[in-house]
């Protein structure tokens, strides 16, 4: 990290010097509200929107069409509680960078971190609606938006920024330079910025935070037909995360925010999950203005993005977790039933000593690292493998796209746009061994497999390559810095083409959207895994289950889109808007267990989606108004997760198809100009997202290689960690270069991520949740507690040595409502133990239903901003 | 120019600062060497053999039932076996020169730090003793979650750290060798020790395994009957959770090493410790 850093901040430094000449016109900075709001903020994103918090898996969704009151506020409004728009995936937003789409072809997603501090970068955003048609793509139904990297886009001049904050971060310094746009057409900019919290200044503990971020764009116009530009920018980031836990646990710590991820070692605070996350990237942007009405827009991105993430696990030994379910009291007894037969008075002793054992001190409730490498070296003396260790994950992705756009006025009312996109993607997916913590090695077998086949079996090792008969032979240790596990490469090539078409005619402003694609996916396996060992077929074929190139998967897709906007005068407007697509599923749901083997999920088909969407919006002199009714149904869809199966010991890979859900809401925004300077602001939205079928599933345990199919009633399950319904009030007052806001917000129907296998046909009758009918009794989704969250922020504009320095003070859950449940999941854990024989045993005390895993907002936070521009 | 010095100073000025004071938060750890499990302040003051603890508690035992220690006594005793090889769980076997007596804890993987040859010196103030099947275990008392039978049960590890303390190193020499079994082994004073049987397994047919998952009782295990050669049988005892449990029954004349658990008054069954256990000797 520190070499990336020293690097960078050279290259930097040195950038400004080939610029020395022409004299750059300073921006002085404007007051209206959207200005204030951007220059006084001085970030775009919040933490939460980074899709950075407390290990979530999902990153937020933002969509930041300026020509809705609500879109435009909800993003940044609602993100304390990491707020999705519409609860779709964030596959569903699609995020160009001028005009080349930057989405992780594997997942869909966009992870925002990776531009995150590159605050002024990043303000310059063309974003669009379901139903409105762009400039740069047929729009996702969770909106696009396109980034403007150009040099001269940026501001002249110079600002800095200095914050100070109690949040994922403590302090943050940002410098960023124009140079406008010179007369010999050069332009010239960038912005670095720097990121910092420790483990004594960070809000969560045992979190912290060292990004440093920069951006560097250089732009060559040759008057008003050629442009080129050339933009760098990278975020060298490490950062420790945030676990969820159960209420038991933040009960017995009196901290919602504990934090079960860090332990003490020697005395010192150490985090057990730590990202290391770096994504350089260039982009070339080469805009040709044909004539007056007709322009090319080509740009050329690459990528390497290297993303790690750290993780404390073990071997055939204790969980080291410190709020692992037998380390709570309540698995002592049963604190759900007081009558259980089998809280007796011991049962109550052992209650009360787990809890004067949680309570005594921190250290208890947190991982004891101490002991983890006493026990390691107790192996050391027996030649034995590592019971404790971390090991990184490593998601690495080497990435080249273009984007091209022709866009033609053919006269003021017609439009046309045609546009290309390519993308080649190789995700490079392994894990390696970290610290050993005291061990001296380990060998590459797996040791959920152990069990199921003895230890001399090849079955049990993840590469066979290097097997030569003893399972734990000399020649096959491993040590820091090896890879075990898994090692693969996933391929993701695709091109598309889209087109747009425009007309207004009369009071209508219509548009009709298509575009067609083609992808195609492999997998390239580096390991040739015991369990999916590589064989030759009875014609002399060699049959590569886990080791090289997998079949390619090739899809088909594409679809359409309408709307139309009807000015019914004096401000009034109808909208309306429909579209139907197919799209081809991504890599990252495309095979049973990529961990393991070559094979692609059966019935992988393209997702199909129809969208609708109806629409009113009036703005008059007072009123700024948007109420929205959407409704979007999708069917066969594909679902990957993997876990820890308790019921069948084994870690599991699942993949869900046939997924069909309905989300429908509806959306209202409005912004009442009382007076020149007083706005008052509201918004809410109340949401459907759901399954609205039951889902096949194919699962894979790691210990076996027979996949198993079943039926998950997951019908009714709903999209989590994000509120179906929000309602907020705000109120805006400027005067004299101070503003004022306040937003008072109430968060509700926040459903935590569901448990698929808790609602198996297998896991039901197990449990024996069989009604008298005989259909099954499917728990319900847990849920969050809504709550009411109050935010506010206060700012001024100062003129020093004729330069504005705008001071703002963001102030966050100012009523420091810590009750408020943001999100997290249900543990896939059964209420019983489970034979090898499937058999169900006996009946837990602990309560997993009971004890979902959960996150809470911080409480009362604050960011202080300062910046100076001249 | 003059415009553009002042900024590149104040850039440059930036860059540095910032490549100096980052540091790695996350960076290379130093190795922990002195940190010990146990409760090393446990002086030795009022050690009791095991045999005189077991004859003050037979009654206990004998019941099947537990008692509470409450006098302030330990034991000093050596560790004869560990939980290697999943086959004995969550406990382990000491004696000293009275006799054996086992030690029940809610830890798994005990055998990283406890291994046989260490020896031991243990409060047992606090403590409970009881029998299991009259098996003499040292623990803390449970409840059968399937019959809901009362009885001795595991103390948890964070009591055990607390009660024990470890002398000196592992020395495997001065664990006995096993003795050979017999059925007609005196169960009060064999049990828990380690022997060895010859013989051959009565079911064995070339295919049949230790512990087929759809044979285990209610205590996860399988018992295999074991033709002795000198005479007589005795089961052989295995878990489904052992990592050798899916070992193939030599059909051959075979040594079985393990330890010799009485159950109740009526039977012996012999727990091998790990698969290196059997040997086959035809």
């Amino acid at each position: 990290m520190t070499k990336k850093l020293t690097l960078v901040a050279l290259f930097f430094g040195m950038a400004p010097l080939g610029f020395a000449q022409d004299k750059p016109t300073v921006d002085t900075g404007s007051t209206d509200d959207a200005s204030l709001r951007q220059d006084n903020a001085a970030f775009v994103f919040t933490e939460s929107q980074l899709g950075e918090n407390d290990d979530v898996t999902q990153n937020v969704i933002m969509v930041n069409s300026a020509n809705n009151v609500y879109t435009s506020n909800v993003g940044y409004l609602f993100s304390p509680v990491r707020y999705k728009y519409r609860a779709y995936n964030s596959r569903f937003n699609d995020i160009y960078f001028n005009g080349v789409q930057v989405n992780n072809s594997e997942n869909g997603q966009f992870n925002y971190s990776t531009i995150g501090g590159m605050n002024d970068a990043t303000r310059n955003i063309d974003a669009s609606g379901v139903f409105e048609a762009n400039t740069f793509s047929m729009s996702n139904i969770g909106g696009s938006s396109n980034y403007n990297f150009r040099a001269s886009s940026l501001p002249a001049g110079h600002k800095v920024t200095l914050s100070g904050a109690n949040r994922n971060y403590t302090l943050r310094a940002m410098y960023t330079f124009g140079s406008g746009v010179t007369k010999r057409g050069w332009a010239f900019g960038g912005t670095i910025g720097y990121r910092w919290a420790n483990m004594q200044t960070a809000a969560v503990e045992g979190t912290f935070y060292n990004s440093l971020s920069y951006f560097l764009s250089l732009q060559k116009m040759w008057g008003d037909r050629h442009s080129l530009n050339l933009a760098t920018w990278g975020n060298p980031t490490e950062r420790a995360q945030q676990g969820a836990s159960t209420d038991e646990a933040y009960w017995l710590a009196n901290d919602r925010q504990y934090n079960p991820y860090w332990g003490y070692q020697d005395g010192k605070k150490r985090a057990s999950r730590v990202v290391n996350n770096y994504e350089p990237t260039a982009l070339l942007t080469w805009d040709y203005n044909i004539n007056d009405r007709m322009k090319l827009t080509t740009s050329l991105i690459g990528k390497y993005a290297m993303y790690s993430s750290t993780k404390l696990n073990y071997n055939d030994a204790q969980n080291p977790a410190p709020d692992y379910w037998k380390n709570f009291p309540s698995n002592y007894y049963d604190v759900w039933d007081p009558d259980n037969s089998r809280n007796w008075q011991y049962a109550q002793e052992s209650w009360q000593d787990a809890y004067d054992f949680w309570t005594a001190s921190k250290a208890n409730r947190q991982i004891n690292f101490d002991e983890l490498y006493a026990k390691n070296y107790g192996l050391n003396a027996d030649q034995k493998d590592a019971a404790y260790f971390i090991q990184a994950k490593h998601n690495n992705h080497i990435m080249a796209g273009l984007g091209s756009t022709f866009d033609w006025s053919i006269d003021k009312d017609t439009k046309w746009k045609l546009g290309l996109q390519l993308g080649n993607n190789v995700g490079q997916h392994y894990q390696t061994i970290d610290d050993l913590m005291g061990a001296e090695y380990m060998h590459n077998v797996n040791n959920y497999a152990i069990g199921t086949y003895l230890p001399s079996d090849p079955r049990v090792q993840y590469d066979l390559r290097h097997y030569d008969g003893n399972p734990y032979s000399e020649a096959n240790r491993l040590r820091v810095g090896d890879r075990y596990g898994f090692d693969y490469n996933l391929w993701m090539q695709r091109a598309s083409l889209w087109t747009t078409f425009t007309r207004d005619k009369g009071i209508s402003h219509n548009f009709i959207s298509a575009r067609i694609g083609g992808q195609q996916i492999w997998r390239d396996g580096k390991m040739n895994n015991g369990i999916f060992a590589n064989y030759t077929d009875a014609n002399g074929c060699e049959v590569k289950l886990s080791y090289g190139k997998s079949q390619k998967a090739r899809f088909l897709d594409g679809g359409f889109k309408m709307g139309t906007n009807l000015n019914l005068g004096k401000g009034n407007a109808l909208s309306f808007g429909v579209g139907y697509e197919a799209r081809a599923p991504h890599a990252n749901v495309a095979f049973v267990s990529p961990e393991q083997n070559n094979n692609f999920v059966s019935d992988l088909v393209n997702e199909k989606i129809f969208s609708s969407e109806i629409g009113y919006a009036l703005n008059n002199r007072w009123l700024q108004m948007n109420l929205t009714a959407y409704y979007t149904h999708t069917y066969d869809g594909t679902e990957w997760q993997n876990f820890y199966n308790d019921d069948e010991n084994s870690f599991t890979y699942n993949s869900l198809t046939g997924v069909q859900k309905d989300y429908y809401g509806v959306e209202l925004g409005m912004k009442f100009k009382v007076t020149s300077n007083f706005n008052i602001n509201l918004l809410g939205s109340f949401a459907e997202a759901k399954y609205t079928k039951n889902t096949d599933v194919v699962y894979l345990l790691s210990n076996a290689g027979i996949p198993q199919q079943d039926v998950c009633y997951n019908k009714g399950m709903r999209e989590s960690g994000t509120p179906l319904a929000a309602v907020s009030l705000g109120l805006r007052y400027s005067v004299k270069g101070w503003y004022f806001n306040l937003n008072g917000n109430y968060y509700d129907r926040i459903y935590l991520s569901y448990s698929p296998n808790m609602r198996y046909t297998k896991n039901l009758s197990s449990a024996n949740k069989i009604n008298a009918d005989g259909s099954y009794n499917v728990p319900e989704q847990a849920k969050s507690n809504g709550g009411f969250m109050l935010d506010g922020s206060i700012g001024h504009t100062f003129r020093v040595a004729h330069h504005p320095l705008n001071v703002n003070l963001m102030v966050t859950n100012i009523t420091n409502n810590r009750k408020l449940c943001t999100g997290g999941y249900e543990q896939s854990r059964s209420n019983y133990s489970t034979n090898k024989n499937g058999q169900t045993g006996s009946e837990r005390l602990y309560d997993f239903v009971q004890n979902p895993k959960k996150f809470y907002a911080q409480g009362i936070n604050f960011m202080l901003n300062v910046n100076y521009r001249f | 120019m003059r415009n553009y010095m002042k900024y590149l100073c104040g850039l440059c000025l930036l860059c540095v600062l910032c490549g100096v004071s980052v540091s790695c938060q996350d960076g290379d750890w130093e190795p922990v060497t002195n940190y010990t499990l146990w409760n090393d302040t446990i002086q030795e003051r009022n050690v009791v053999t095991i045999g005189s603890l077991k004859q003050k508690y037979k009654t206990a035992i004998s019941n099947s039932s537990y008692a509470k220690i409450e006098d302030d006594v330990q034991i000093k005793a050596l560790v004869t076996v560990n939980d290697e090889g999943g086959n004995i769980s969550q406990q382990i076997v000491v004696k000293d020169e009275s006799g054996y007596i086992i030690i029940g804890v809610t830890e798994n993987s005990m055998y990283s730090y406890v291994k046989p040859g260490q020896l031991i010196l243990m409060n047992l103030k606090g403590l409970y003793i009881g029998g299991y099947g009259k098996n003499a275990q040292i623990g803390y008392p449970g409840k059968s979650s399937t019959s809901g039978a009362e009885r001795i049960g595991r103390m948890t590890r964070y009591d055990w750290y607390d009660h024990v303390n470890f002398l000196g190193t592992p020395d495997k020499t001065l664990v006995p060798a096993a003795i050979e079994f017999k059925p007609s082994l005196d169960k009060d004073t064999y049990s828990d020790y380690l022997v060895y049987v010859e013989g051959t397994f009565a079911d064995a047919d070339g295919e049949a395994i230790l512990a087929p998952v759809n044979m285990a009782d209610a205590g996860n295990s399988v018992n295999r009957t074991f033709k002795i050669a000198s005479g007589g049988t005795v089961d052989i005892r295995t878990s489904t959770y052992a990592d050798f449990y899916k070992m193939v029954m030599p059909t051959g004349r075979v040594r079985v090493y393990g330890v010799a658990i009485r159950y109740q008054d009526s039977s012996w069954q012999i727990q091998m410790r790990t698969g290196d256990d059997l040997v086959i000797l035809e």
